[in-house]
């Protein structure tokens, strides 16, 4: 059992770089190393690539949320002109096997549906023609006959459902793929000596990352070697990509994956199987390269990233004092057809299953459920921005039923500044923070008292203003034992995840960074560039930027879990460290004196307190690389490049199910406060001003941070009021197209989110940095949810259930009417 | 006809080619032609990822056949400059991260050229009103917004104002 | 999404597209600006023989007002008629409406006589062209007729078009002088389809109110002018009594549906709230004040 508090002896780390030192570039607002290939149109995304005999694939999506496939008929299909191939699920199996699935035990999927679907949207049949529109004429001609079973699309049904309607038979009788329940901590005991519990029920609905760009993958086999080549919009290909070869039947040195540019992903690219693996497949049977790019409706359907879809029945216990002493809920999560992550969403929650606040124990019961929908993957926060909207709902709840003030509740319970690194119920650590901090500057920027009277001027006018607050965590940089630790049997139970960098510098001292992890529009070129630049003081235009396959990656996570700025600023700094020592060394050997007495300043390196008496950069590569013979004979090897792992900068192993050890410690923090105006009468939500405080440690590049902040937030706003998945009681989407799916657009966000900044370094990473790329999502929803309540104050109603559109917000403000009237 | 020659102009350069009528402007630009800047977000004329100029106005390619545009002229974002030498609406962007992953860019970069050209001196709601059209899913907006005000500033500067 | 296999053509007069029509060579769909038949085209929703594209016809492309009529012809863009000055002289409600109509993308090519024949439930543009009392000029290859609104619209998605018949000139007749307007729109985000919409135009005279048109959209099925609501304001001066019984036979002569965005209480409960406000800004206009112009966002001032 993790004791919540204050840890007296805390791990020492590996942090190298400190925090508090004089830096030339990091912290600047660089422009972007990536941005003129984007401005110019030659970004390289997946359907921009063009093989030589190149076919196209489309795939027949399922009709039917749940059935059994009954018979295909392919004869039409085939003998279109241009068809090369027409592939069932049967066929493909074949030579290819399930997908990827980290849930322990496994639930099976299959590139294309085998035997029954199992969600509206699935792949039925593919398709591969000379072009993708005449692949779509075939799959129009494909007769596929289904035996209709019953369908599941609400997650209390399936609690319930039995026979036909479950969707995996082999791994049980029911639908409910895990139910689980942990304590952290002495919850009965708190409770039973609580002065106060306050309960909701609290509803999240799915909704998606959807991107711009869809997925989508260049598949070719090379029969002559068997091996295969995929290029793919896909990330994790250097850490796990060898499940994609066994899914293809083939050894792991016999598949190569060639990252592209992504257009965008919060999560949804984090790991594609599904597409690359249809790809390859198609590939292998027509016998020439094969594109297949979703179109949005494929994506919609079948992305296999929708996010978490949650029903909370949550308690609060507090003691006499009002501060909150121990959080204890039930949740049950729709987590669709399959569960590729097992229950990694809840145990992402639970490495900030607290907030911010000094809650001591922990009780969970988690029910994951499979209905006749896409399934979820990963989507910005990975679950643990529903935990967050759970934790301040249930703040806001508690002042609201004990009338307290909601900024005094937040400060009494906040964890203090001097408490760091504070340890969590369930073991994880919160490296450093400043949570009064936060509060105060937000209040401070938004002109909270203001409002308050603004808000009560238009009370008098009959208008309804309102001032949310969120007070919510941000980890970063997931530790791998977060993917098995929930599992009853724990499976493979990973422990690595860790991130490289290749850098050479050439001969003529221009240096090439190498990335193994791709580009989703996070800036890793900027970051990688800023931090080389920082180490060996070269200018930022001597460096430039590559992305490497599989045959020549090295060890590489990538992006997500707001890990990957934390990741290779620690790559690139450890990679450095190497290239400065035998620069130092070579340095050394040319001006005669000890590499100790060598520093690097403006791009030279120079003996210290001599200035004027260093060697370029340029010179020392030059000698480095053509002139061994000028010295000495010793281990001195030619070149000058460096790789480097870097490994988790702090996790420890689980120990127990109570106590999951420390698994994602880099813990940012926002406070959000938004102003809105609710009309009551038609329900619409109009936000008047927006402060968005954020503390991501040291910030390599605050533009890109700021820029991740405004994103962020417009997703949660997104997730706040708009955006859900609907699914009708037969399992089918009914909305899947951008014009019933509604995401932001600028006309929805505030004229100018504020941000301002609190920095409390990290003592583990090199720099102190932190994460910050899912921020914004992570806290504007409950922060919005807040703020309709405070403006609707008078009706006295409770937004618990998301996304609050209009109809929802006005009849709660009518049956509040009712009930007066 | 299902098949038909067009002569189309696309930056400056006149293309003539045999296609299918149903061939999307958008596959024409891309795959005929291998300008892939232009790119495709929804295929149902929401998103504005595909948004190129037709006779100097925006229109979502996507959702227009190539054969519609016969003899007319077609700017996409090719046309705007070159890494080294970028157009002041792009380096605009630049300087104002008006970009993260790069998808939607050629969208808002073609729909703002046609909002510089018609006014050259756009207010903050003139800017979000057209930039209301197309969607972005990386910025939340306000860089864009930033991006093309600097834009102005830049082109009055390049003209001496 | 690509479009299935079709016959494309693209007549350059007038009379060329009618004869085409004429011929019964397969079913056909005619495309003008096209961002309401392509996405239908790319979903493969539809899969017409042909495809006959009039865009252009440049003798219909046309917005002209003569003596305070307005004739506007099939190839006159959304963003021509929002910006014609006779349209924003002489009925401004078009102006206010087409605030909510696609978006400026969109209105660059798309058409309003296009947006008609589509008659897609949720569009603004049909409701306006009843309260205005729009007639529909319609020709095939042996003739033309003339139809009121009312008799054009049938039902979503419908029109009463003939086989082989086009629809080539919409006319609004000169409306009275100083006349109240109002359309308002209830939508999730700004711009999209309407959850629920209500449009009024109104004569006041010493005080009393005259020629009242009220329509709904997305609140039932042909759901355009009700009467019902018109005749309580119909030759009365408008007190707060007036308008609370106004409101209430709307909420009660509407019956929508619930869809994915709205159920049929909000919607009906909204059709209240919705009925006050336009029937309020129409009278405030033709007073003589200029409160209640919308807002960027539309809504909520």
């Amino acid at each position: 059992m993790a004791q919540a508090g204050k840890i007296h002896s805390p791990p020492k780390g590996r942090q190298k770089e400190i925090a508090d030192q004089k830096l030339n570039i990091i912290g600047t607002r660089m422009k972007r190393k990536e941005d003129p290939r984007f401005l110019t149109g030659n970004g390289r995304f997946i359907d921009d690539v063009a093989l030589p005999h190149m076919a196209h694939a489309a795939a027949l999506r399922s009709p039917h949320a749940h059935a059994r496939i009954r018979s295909i008929d392919k004869r039409a299909a085939e003998a279109l002109p241009g068809v090369l191939a027409v592939i069932t699920g049967e066929e493909a199996a074949l030579d290819t096997g399930p997908l990827p699935c980290f849930a322990n035990p496994p639930v099976e999927q299959r590139c294309i549906a085998l035997g029954k679907v199992r969600h509206v949207g699935e792949p039925v049949v593919l398709v591969v023609a000379e072009t993708r529109y005449i692949a779509e004429d075939a799959a129009a001609l494909v007769k596929v006959e289904y035996d209709i079973l019953p369908a599941i699309s609400d997650m209390m049904d399936a609690l319930n459902s039995s026979g036909d309607a479950v969707l995996h038979p082999s791994r049980g009788p029911t639908n409910i793929a895990e139910h689980r329940k942990f304590t952290f901590g002495p919850v009965d005991e708190e409770f039973a000596n609580a002065a106060h519990i306050v309960k909701r029920r609290l509803r999240w609905a799915r909704s998606g990352g959807q991107p711009i760009e869809t997925c989508g993958a260049v598949a070719s086999f090379d029969e002559g070697s068997g091996k295969f080549t995929i290029y793919a919009n896909t990330s994790m290909y250097n850490y796990i990509g060898f499940t994609i070869a066994a899914s293809l039947n083939v050894e792991s040195h016999q598949l190569n994956i060639i990252p592209m540019d992504a257009g965008g992903s919060f999560g949804s690219k984090l790991f594609l199987h599904k597409v690359p693996v249809l790809a390859a497949t198609a590939a292998r049977i027509a016998g020439r390269p094969v594109k297949y790019v979703e179109d949005r409706v494929d994506n919609m359907m079948a992305c296999d990233n929708h996010g978490s879809d949650r029903i909370y029945d949550a308690e609060i216990a507090i003691d006499s004092s009002n501060h909150m002493t121990a959080l204890r809920y039930r949740v049950v999560d729709d987590y669709g057809a399959y569960l590729q992550y097992g229950l990694g969403t809840h145990g992402n929650g639970f490495s900030q299953t607290v907030g911010p606040y000094r809650i001591r124990a922990v009780g969970a019961e988690i029910i994951a459920v499979l209905t006749n929908k896409c399934q979820q993957g990963a989507c910005r926060g990975f679950g643990s921005e529903v935990t967050n909207f759970m934790i301040e709902r249930m703040v806001d709840a508690a002042v609201s039923e004990l009338k307290l003030d909601p900024v005094q509740f937040r400060r009494d319970n906040f964890i203090q500044p001097e408490e760091f690194p504070y340890q969590i119920p369930t073991g994880n650590l919160y490296d450093s923070g400043n949570y009064p901090g936060a509060l105060n500057m937000a209040l401070d920027m938004l002109d909270y008292q203001g409002w308050r009277r603004k808000q009560e001027e238009a009370r008098a006018e009959g208008r309804y203003i309102g001032i949310g607050i969120a007070s919510c965590q941000e980890k970063g940089v997931f530790s791998a034992t977060e993917f098995w630790m929930l599992n009853r049997e724990k499976g493979f139970a990973l422990t690595s995840s860790p991130e490289s960098v290749s850098i050479k510098i050439d001969t003529n001292g221009k240096a090439v960074i190498s990335l193994h992890a791709p580009h989703w529009g996070n800036s890793p070129e900027t970051v990688a560039t800023m931090v080389l630049a920082e180490q060996l003081t070269l200018d930022p235009k001597d460096i430039a930027i590559t992305y490497s396959d599989t045959d020549h990656g090295l060890p590489g996570t990538g992006p997500g879990g707001s890990r990957y700025t934390v990741m290779i600023t620690g790559a690139v700094a450890g990679a450095a460290r190497i290239l400065k020592e035998k620069l130092k060394r070579v340095a050394g050997h040319m001006l005669e004196t000890s590499p100790h007495d060598l520093e690097f300043i403006n791009g030279k390196v120079s003996i210290k307190g001599i200035p004027g008496s260093g060697k370029t950069i340029a010179e020392i590569a030059m000698q480095s690389h053509m002139f061994r013979l000028s010295f000495p004979d010793d281990d001195l090897t030619s070149g000058l490049d460096a790789n480097y792992t870097y490994d988790h900068p702090l996790a420890t192993l689980p120990k127990s199910d109570s106590d999951f050890g420390i698994f994602y410690p880099i813990m940012g923090h926002m406070c959000h406060m938004p102003v809105v105006e609710v009309d009551p009468k038609t329900g619409q939500v109009k936000i008047l001003d927006y402060v968005a405080v954020h503390d991501c440690g040291t910030m390599i590049n605050p533009m890109t941070v700021d820029g991740h902040v405004r994103g962020g937030t417009a997703q949660g706003i997104g997730t706040a009021l708009y955006e859900e998945f609907q699914y009708d009681p037969a399992g089918q989407l009914r909305n899947a197209s951008f014009y019933d799916y509604l995401m932001p657009r600028v006309a929805e966000m505030p004229d100018k989110i504020r941000i301002g900044h609190i920095v409390t370094p990290s003592p583990y990473t090199e720099y102190g940095v932190k994460g910050a790329g899912e921020g914004g999502r992570m806290v504007a929803p409950p922060a919005i949810a807040s703020a309709i309540e405070d403006a609707l104050r008078p009706f006295n109603i409770k937004i618990d259930t998301l996304p609050a559109t209009p109809a929802r917000i006005r009849n709660l403000v009518r049956a509040a009417e009712n009930r007066r009237g | 006809m299902k098949e038909r020659d067009i002569n189309i102009t696309v930056n400056g350069r006149k293309a003539k080619k045999r296609i299918e009528s149903r061939m999307l402007l958008s596959d024409f630009i891309r795959h005929e032609l291998g300008l892939t800047g232009t790119h495709v977000g929804c295929e149902n004329g929401v998103c504005g990822a595909c948004t190129v100029l037709v006779d100097g106005t925006a229109v979502r390619s996507c959702c227009t056949l190539a054969v519609q545009t016969e003899g007319l002229q077609i700017e996409t974002i090719e046309s705007l400059g070159r890494v080294n030498k970028l157009s002041p609406l792009q380096q605009a962007f630049w300087e104002k991260h008006g970009l993260q992953c790069g998808f939607c860019t050629p969208g808002m970069l073609m729909i703002m050229t046609e909002l510089l050209r018609e006014n050259p001196n756009p207010d903050r709601s003139e800017i979000r009103e057209r930039l209301n059209d197309n969607l972005c899913r990386c910025t939340g907006y306000e860089d864009i917004i930033s991006s093309v005000e600097r834009a102005v500033e830049l082109m009055r500067t390049e003209q001496g104002i | 999404m690509k479009p299935p296999i079709f016959d494309y053509e693209q007549p350059t007069s007038l009379r060329e597209a009618l004869d085409s029509l004429s011929r019964n060579t397969g079913t056909y769909r005619l495309l003008a600006g096209g961002y309401s038949l392509m996405p239908l085209l790319n979903s493969r929703a539809i899969s017409p023989e042909r495809i006959i594209d009039i865009s252009r016809l440049s003798e219909l492309n046309y917005v002209t007002g003569e003596a305070g009529a307005i004739r506007i012809g099939a190839l006159a863009t959304h963003g021509q008629i929002m910006n014609s000055s006779a349209v924003i002289k002489e009925c401004p409600i078009v102006v206010e409406a087409y605030k909510h109509v696609g978006n400026h993308t969109i209105r660059n090519r798309g058409t309003l006589c296009g947006s008609l024949c589509f008659n897609d439930p949720t569009a603004e543009m049909p409701l306006i062209t009843s309260l205005l009392g729009a007639t529909f000029v319609i020709r095939s290859s042996w003739g033309s007729r003339t139809l009121s609104a009312n008799e054009f619209f049938k039902g979503p998605f419908k029109n009463s078009l003939m086989p082989n018949e086009m629809l080539v000139e919409v006319r609004i007749p000169r409306q009275q002088a100083g006349h109240g307007y109002s359309f308002i729109e209830i939508s999730q985000r700004y711009g999209d389809r309407g959850l629920a919409a209500a449009g009024c135009m109104l004569t006041l005279k010493y005080g009393v109110v005259s020629d009242v048109r009220i329509g709904f959209r997305n609140l039932g099925e042909g759901l355009g002018r009700v009467r019902a609501v018109e005749v309580e304001l119909e030759n009365k001066t408008v007190t707060a009594a007036v308008l609370d019984v106004a409101s209430d036979v709307a909420r009660r002569s509407v019956q929508p549906e619930t869809d994915m965005h709205a159920d049929a209480d909000y919607r009906r409960d909204v059709a209240a709230t919705l009925t006050k406000r336009v029937i309020e800004t129409a009278l405030a206009r033709a007073a003589g004040h200029t409160a209640h112009t919308p807002s960027f966002s539309g809504r909520l001032s």
